[in-house]
Protein backbone atom coordinates (compact mmCIF):
# COMPACT_ATOMS: atom_id res chain seq x y z
CA UNK A 1 0.00 0.00 0.00
CA UNK A 2 1.77 3.29 -1.14
CA UNK A 3 0.21 6.30 0.00
CA UNK A 4 1.54 9.96 -0.52
CA UNK A 5 1.91 12.43 2.31
CA UNK A 6 -2.21 13.66 1.88
CA UNK A 7 -2.96 10.35 1.94
CA UNK A 8 -0.64 9.41 4.85
CA UNK A 9 -2.08 12.52 6.39
CA UNK A 10 -5.55 11.06 6.36
CA UNK A 11 -4.64 8.00 7.69
CA UNK A 12 -3.13 9.82 10.71
CA UNK A 13 -5.99 11.71 11.09
CA UNK A 14 -8.88 8.45 10.91
CA UNK A 15 -6.57 6.27 13.51
CA UNK A 16 -5.10 9.10 15.35
CA UNK A 17 -7.77 8.91 18.32
CA UNK A 18 -7.83 5.11 18.41
CA UNK A 19 -3.58 4.89 18.48
CA UNK A 20 -3.83 7.18 21.13
CA UNK A 21 -6.59 5.81 23.10
CA UNK A 22 -4.92 3.08 23.11
CA UNK A 23 -1.74 4.13 24.22
CA UNK A 24 -3.46 6.35 26.72
CA UNK A 25 -4.96 3.69 28.60
CA UNK A 26 -2.02 1.57 28.71
CA UNK A 27 0.41 4.10 29.65
CA UNK A 28 -1.81 6.09 31.38
CA UNK A 29 -0.19 9.55 30.74
CA UNK A 30 -0.86 11.78 28.30
CA UNK A 31 2.57 13.53 26.93
CA UNK A 32 3.99 9.70 26.78
CA UNK A 33 0.82 8.43 24.98
CA UNK A 34 1.18 11.06 22.62
CA UNK A 35 4.74 10.15 22.04
CA UNK A 36 3.75 6.49 21.29
CA UNK A 37 1.42 7.57 18.83
CA UNK A 38 3.70 9.87 16.78
CA UNK A 39 6.29 7.10 16.71
CA UNK A 40 3.78 4.32 16.22
CA UNK A 41 2.60 6.81 13.11
CA UNK A 42 6.34 7.33 12.22
CA UNK A 43 6.86 3.35 11.83
CA UNK A 44 3.60 3.28 9.86
CA UNK A 45 5.04 5.65 7.46
CA UNK A 46 8.28 3.50 6.89
CA UNK A 47 5.84 0.13 6.92
CA UNK A 48 3.17 1.29 5.14
CA UNK A 49 4.30 0.08 1.23
CA UNK A 50 4.20 -3.68 3.16
CA UNK A 51 0.34 -3.00 4.37
CA UNK A 52 -2.16 -4.04 2.11
CA UNK A 53 -5.49 -2.59 2.88
CA UNK A 54 -6.97 -0.45 5.27
CA UNK A 55 -8.22 -3.64 7.63
CA UNK A 56 -4.42 -4.47 7.43
CA UNK A 57 -3.22 -1.09 8.56
CA UNK A 58 -5.76 -0.90 11.19
CA UNK A 59 -4.67 -4.06 12.59
CA UNK A 60 -1.03 -3.41 12.32
CA UNK A 61 -1.51 0.34 14.21
CA UNK A 62 -3.56 -1.83 16.97
CA UNK A 63 -0.56 -4.10 17.56
CA UNK A 64 2.08 -2.15 16.90
CA UNK A 65 0.14 0.62 19.57
CA UNK A 66 -0.09 -2.36 21.85
CA UNK A 67 3.89 -3.16 21.86
CA UNK A 68 5.13 0.24 21.96
CA UNK A 69 2.97 1.25 24.51
CA UNK A 70 4.35 -1.56 26.84
CA UNK A 71 7.45 -1.19 25.47
CA UNK A 72 7.63 2.47 26.74
CA UNK A 73 5.69 1.66 29.94
CA UNK A 74 8.80 -0.92 30.51
CA UNK A 75 11.24 1.96 29.93
CA UNK A 76 9.02 4.19 32.32
CA UNK A 77 8.07 1.79 34.54
CA UNK A 78 5.43 3.84 35.37
CA UNK A 79 3.17 0.56 36.75
CA UNK A 80 5.58 -2.64 37.49
CA UNK A 81 3.79 -5.50 36.43
CA UNK A 82 2.31 -7.40 38.93
CA UNK A 83 2.38 -5.02 41.41
CA UNK A 84 -1.00 -3.97 41.88
CA UNK A 85 -2.23 -7.96 41.99
CA UNK A 86 -3.89 -7.84 45.82
CA UNK A 87 -6.75 -5.56 46.31
CA UNK A 88 -5.35 -2.55 47.51
CA UNK A 89 -7.08 -1.66 50.92
CA UNK A 90 -5.98 1.92 50.80
CA UNK A 91 -8.47 2.51 47.77
CA UNK A 92 -11.29 5.11 48.57
CA UNK A 93 -13.91 4.83 46.42
CA UNK A 94 -15.64 7.77 47.56
CA UNK A 95 -12.71 9.95 46.02
CA UNK A 96 -13.65 7.99 42.20
CA UNK A 97 -17.55 8.03 43.03
CA UNK A 98 -18.02 11.69 41.64
CA UNK A 99 -21.21 12.24 40.23
CA UNK A 100 -23.03 10.50 37.27
CA UNK A 101 -21.10 8.63 34.54
CA UNK A 102 -18.04 10.46 34.23
CA UNK A 103 -17.25 10.14 37.84
CA UNK A 104 -17.63 6.45 37.18
CA UNK A 105 -15.65 6.33 34.03
CA UNK A 106 -12.59 8.20 35.92
CA UNK A 107 -12.62 5.26 38.89
CA UNK A 108 -12.87 2.92 36.29
CA UNK A 109 -10.10 4.19 34.63
CA UNK A 110 -8.30 4.64 37.50
CA UNK A 111 -8.68 1.03 38.55
CA UNK A 112 -7.90 -0.12 35.22
CA UNK A 113 -4.76 1.41 35.52
CA UNK A 114 -4.22 -0.19 38.75
CA UNK A 115 -3.94 -3.76 37.03
CA UNK A 116 -1.25 -5.18 35.63
CA UNK A 117 -0.08 -4.15 32.32
CA UNK A 118 -0.71 -7.92 30.43
CA UNK A 119 -4.13 -7.73 31.82
CA UNK A 120 -4.60 -4.00 31.38
CA UNK A 121 -3.69 -4.64 27.50
CA UNK A 122 -6.17 -7.13 26.64
CA UNK A 123 -9.07 -5.50 28.59
CA UNK A 124 -8.14 -2.51 26.60
CA UNK A 125 -8.29 -4.42 23.18
CA UNK A 126 -11.37 -6.37 24.00
CA UNK A 127 -13.77 -3.52 25.82
CA UNK A 128 -12.11 -0.25 23.84
CA UNK A 129 -11.22 -2.08 20.71
CA UNK A 130 -14.11 -4.38 20.78
CA UNK A 131 -11.83 -7.39 19.72
CA UNK A 132 -12.60 -11.40 20.28
CA UNK A 133 -9.46 -12.86 22.51
CA UNK A 134 -8.36 -14.72 19.27
CA UNK A 135 -7.79 -11.01 17.62
CA UNK A 136 -6.42 -9.90 20.68
CA UNK A 137 -4.16 -12.89 20.80
CA UNK A 138 -3.09 -12.39 16.83
CA UNK A 139 -2.91 -8.69 18.30
CA UNK A 140 -0.16 -9.48 21.23
CA UNK A 141 1.32 -12.36 19.55
CA UNK A 142 -0.19 -14.31 23.41
CA UNK A 143 -1.75 -17.45 23.28
CA UNK A 144 -5.48 -17.53 23.29
CA UNK A 145 -5.54 -19.17 26.45
CA UNK A 146 -3.07 -17.00 27.86
CA UNK A 147 -5.72 -13.65 26.84
CA UNK A 148 -8.59 -15.61 27.75
CA UNK A 149 -6.63 -16.10 31.47
CA UNK A 150 -6.00 -12.20 31.58
CA UNK A 151 -9.24 -11.19 30.58
CA UNK A 152 -10.94 -13.61 33.31
CA UNK A 153 -8.22 -12.54 36.12
CA UNK A 154 -8.71 -8.87 34.75
CA UNK A 155 -12.12 -8.84 35.06
CA UNK A 156 -12.15 -10.85 38.37
CA UNK A 157 -9.50 -8.32 39.58
CA UNK A 158 -11.36 -5.49 38.06
CA UNK A 159 -14.97 -6.73 40.33
CA UNK A 160 -12.97 -7.24 43.66
CA UNK A 161 -11.95 -3.66 43.30
CA UNK A 162 -15.39 -1.95 41.61
CA UNK A 163 -17.45 -3.75 44.12
CA UNK A 164 -18.23 -1.21 46.35
CA UNK A 165 -17.24 1.54 43.91
CA UNK A 166 -20.44 0.04 41.70
CA UNK A 167 -22.71 -0.35 44.67
CA UNK A 168 -22.03 3.19 45.44
CA UNK A 169 -22.69 3.97 41.91
CA UNK A 170 -26.07 1.75 41.44
CA UNK A 171 -27.58 3.04 44.59
CA UNK A 172 -26.57 6.89 43.33
CA UNK B 1 -21.51 -8.45 21.90
CA UNK B 2 -22.55 -7.26 25.22
CA UNK B 3 -24.44 -10.40 25.58
CA UNK B 4 -21.49 -13.08 24.73
CA UNK B 5 -19.11 -14.62 27.53
CA UNK B 6 -16.92 -11.89 27.97
CA UNK B 7 -14.18 -14.47 27.65
CA UNK B 8 -14.90 -16.48 25.06
CA UNK B 9 -16.05 -13.82 22.43
CA UNK B 10 -19.39 -14.34 21.17
CA UNK B 11 -19.33 -17.72 20.79
CA UNK B 12 -20.39 -18.92 24.18
CA UNK B 13 -23.24 -17.71 25.47
CA UNK B 14 -22.68 -17.47 29.40
CA UNK B 15 -24.50 -16.60 32.46
CA UNK B 16 -22.72 -13.12 33.40
CA UNK B 17 -23.68 -11.93 36.92
CA UNK B 18 -25.02 -8.37 37.43
CA UNK B 19 -21.95 -7.35 38.77
CA UNK B 20 -19.93 -8.35 35.77
CA UNK B 21 -22.26 -7.04 33.47
CA UNK B 22 -22.16 -3.65 35.25
CA UNK B 23 -18.60 -3.48 34.91
CA UNK B 24 -18.84 -4.66 31.53
CA UNK B 25 -20.77 -2.08 30.57
CA UNK B 26 -18.59 0.63 32.38
CA UNK B 27 -15.68 -0.65 30.71
CA UNK B 28 -16.85 -0.19 27.35
CA UNK B 29 -17.75 3.38 28.47
CA UNK B 30 -14.54 4.23 30.14
CA UNK B 31 -12.23 2.62 27.02
CA UNK B 32 -14.07 4.74 24.59
CA UNK B 33 -11.90 6.41 21.78
CA UNK B 34 -10.74 10.12 23.10
CA UNK B 35 -9.80 12.07 20.46
CA UNK B 36 -6.34 12.24 19.72
CA UNK B 37 -4.17 15.66 21.31
CA UNK B 38 -4.91 18.87 19.09
CA UNK B 39 -2.05 18.84 16.35
CA UNK B 40 -0.99 15.18 16.59
CA UNK B 41 -1.21 14.93 13.05
CA UNK B 42 0.90 18.16 12.12
CA UNK B 43 3.20 17.07 14.35
CA UNK B 44 3.57 13.43 13.21
CA UNK B 45 3.76 15.32 9.21
CA UNK B 46 6.43 17.43 10.73
CA UNK B 47 8.23 14.77 11.97
CA UNK B 48 7.95 12.77 8.53
CA UNK B 49 9.11 15.06 6.49
CA UNK B 50 12.21 15.70 9.00
CA UNK B 51 13.61 12.19 8.42
CA UNK B 52 12.59 11.85 5.22
CA UNK B 53 14.72 15.20 4.55
CA UNK B 54 17.91 13.14 6.28
CA UNK B 55 16.75 10.05 4.26
CA UNK B 56 17.46 12.37 1.38
CA UNK B 57 20.67 13.74 2.55
CA UNK B 58 21.91 9.82 3.22
CA UNK B 59 20.87 8.79 -0.01
CA UNK B 60 22.58 11.73 -1.84
CA UNK B 61 26.18 11.04 -0.34
CA UNK B 62 25.68 7.51 -0.68
CA UNK B 63 24.48 7.97 -4.33
CA UNK B 64 27.50 10.16 -4.91
CA UNK B 65 29.65 7.81 -3.61
CA UNK B 66 28.49 4.99 -5.68
CA UNK B 67 28.35 7.01 -8.77
CA UNK B 68 31.79 8.48 -8.62
CA UNK B 69 32.81 4.52 -6.63
CA UNK B 70 34.96 4.12 -10.19
CA UNK B 71 36.25 7.57 -10.06
CA UNK B 72 37.76 7.41 -6.77
CA UNK B 73 39.16 3.78 -7.48
CA UNK B 74 40.91 4.96 -9.84
CA UNK B 75 42.64 8.18 -8.33
CA UNK B 76 43.32 5.63 -5.09
CA UNK B 77 45.43 3.94 -7.82
CA UNK B 78 46.46 6.14 -9.53
CA UNK B 79 47.91 8.01 -5.53
CA UNK B 80 49.22 4.63 -4.36
CA UNK B 81 51.30 4.27 -7.62
CA UNK B 82 52.77 7.59 -7.73
CA UNK B 83 53.67 6.97 -3.93
CA UNK B 84 55.09 3.77 -5.29
CA UNK B 85 57.05 4.97 -7.93
CA UNK B 86 57.98 8.33 -5.93
CA UNK B 87 59.48 6.54 -3.16
CA UNK B 88 60.96 4.05 -5.78
CA UNK B 89 62.70 6.74 -7.77
CA UNK B 90 63.96 8.52 -4.92
CA UNK B 91 65.76 5.35 -3.66
CA UNK B 92 67.39 4.86 -7.14
CA UNK B 93 68.58 8.42 -6.99
CA UNK B 94 69.85 7.65 -3.78
CA UNK B 95 71.76 4.55 -4.69
CA UNK B 96 72.93 6.48 -8.07
CA UNK B 97 74.56 9.10 -5.76
CA UNK B 98 76.68 6.78 -3.71
CA UNK B 99 77.80 4.83 -6.97
CA UNK B 100 78.78 8.21 -8.11
CA UNK B 101 80.50 9.17 -4.77
CA UNK B 102 82.57 5.46 -4.89
CA UNK B 103 83.66 6.09 -7.96
CA UNK B 104 84.86 9.58 -7.46
CA UNK B 105 86.61 8.24 -4.53
CA UNK B 106 88.14 5.25 -6.15
CA UNK B 107 89.93 7.66 -9.06
CA UNK B 108 91.02 10.03 -6.78
CA UNK B 109 92.74 7.18 -4.89
CA UNK B 110 94.10 5.99 -8.45
CA UNK B 111 95.07 9.43 -9.57
CA UNK B 112 96.96 9.63 -6.03
CA UNK B 113 98.98 5.85 -6.85
CA UNK B 114 99.85 7.34 -10.12
CA UNK B 115 101.50 10.43 -8.34
CA UNK B 116 103.31 8.48 -5.86
CA UNK B 117 104.67 6.16 -8.12
CA UNK B 118 105.72 8.57 -10.51
CA UNK B 119 107.55 10.82 -7.54
CA UNK B 120 109.35 7.39 -6.02
CA UNK B 121 110.26 6.51 -9.74
CA UNK B 122 112.12 10.24 -10.28
CA UNK B 123 113.21 9.97 -6.63
CA UNK B 124 114.91 6.46 -7.47
CA UNK B 125 116.60 8.05 -10.75
CA UNK B 126 118.28 10.82 -8.82
CA UNK B 127 119.41 8.19 -6.39
CA UNK B 128 121.39 6.51 -9.45
CA UNK B 129 121.88 9.44 -11.43
CA UNK B 130 125.83 9.77 -9.06
CA UNK B 131 125.69 13.77 -9.81
CA UNK B 132 126.94 15.86 -6.50
CA UNK B 133 124.47 18.25 -6.77
CA UNK B 134 121.92 16.00 -7.21
CA UNK B 135 123.56 13.84 -4.29
CA UNK B 136 123.40 17.09 -1.85
CA UNK B 137 120.02 18.30 -2.53
CA UNK B 138 118.89 14.51 -1.64
CA UNK B 139 120.49 14.52 1.41
CA UNK B 140 118.82 17.98 2.27
CA UNK B 141 115.33 16.50 1.94
CA UNK B 142 116.27 13.67 4.58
Amino acid sequence: MTATQEQFREIVDTYGSMVFSIALRLVGDHGLAEEVAQDVFLELHSWLPRLESDDHVRHWLRRVATHRSMDALRRRRVRPEGQSEEWDEKYDPASTSGNGNGGMEVAIERMLMSLPESQRAVLVLRYGEDLTPEEIAKTTGDPVATVKSHLQRGLQLLRRKGAVVLKEYVRG
Amino acid sequence: MDEANPINGAGEPAEIPAETQLVEVELRKALRHVPAPEGLTARVMERVAAREQVRTQRRTFASFVSTHKRAAWWTALAASLLLFLGGDMAYVYRVHELQKQAEAREQVDRAMELANRALAQVHSNMERSGDPFVQFALNLTK
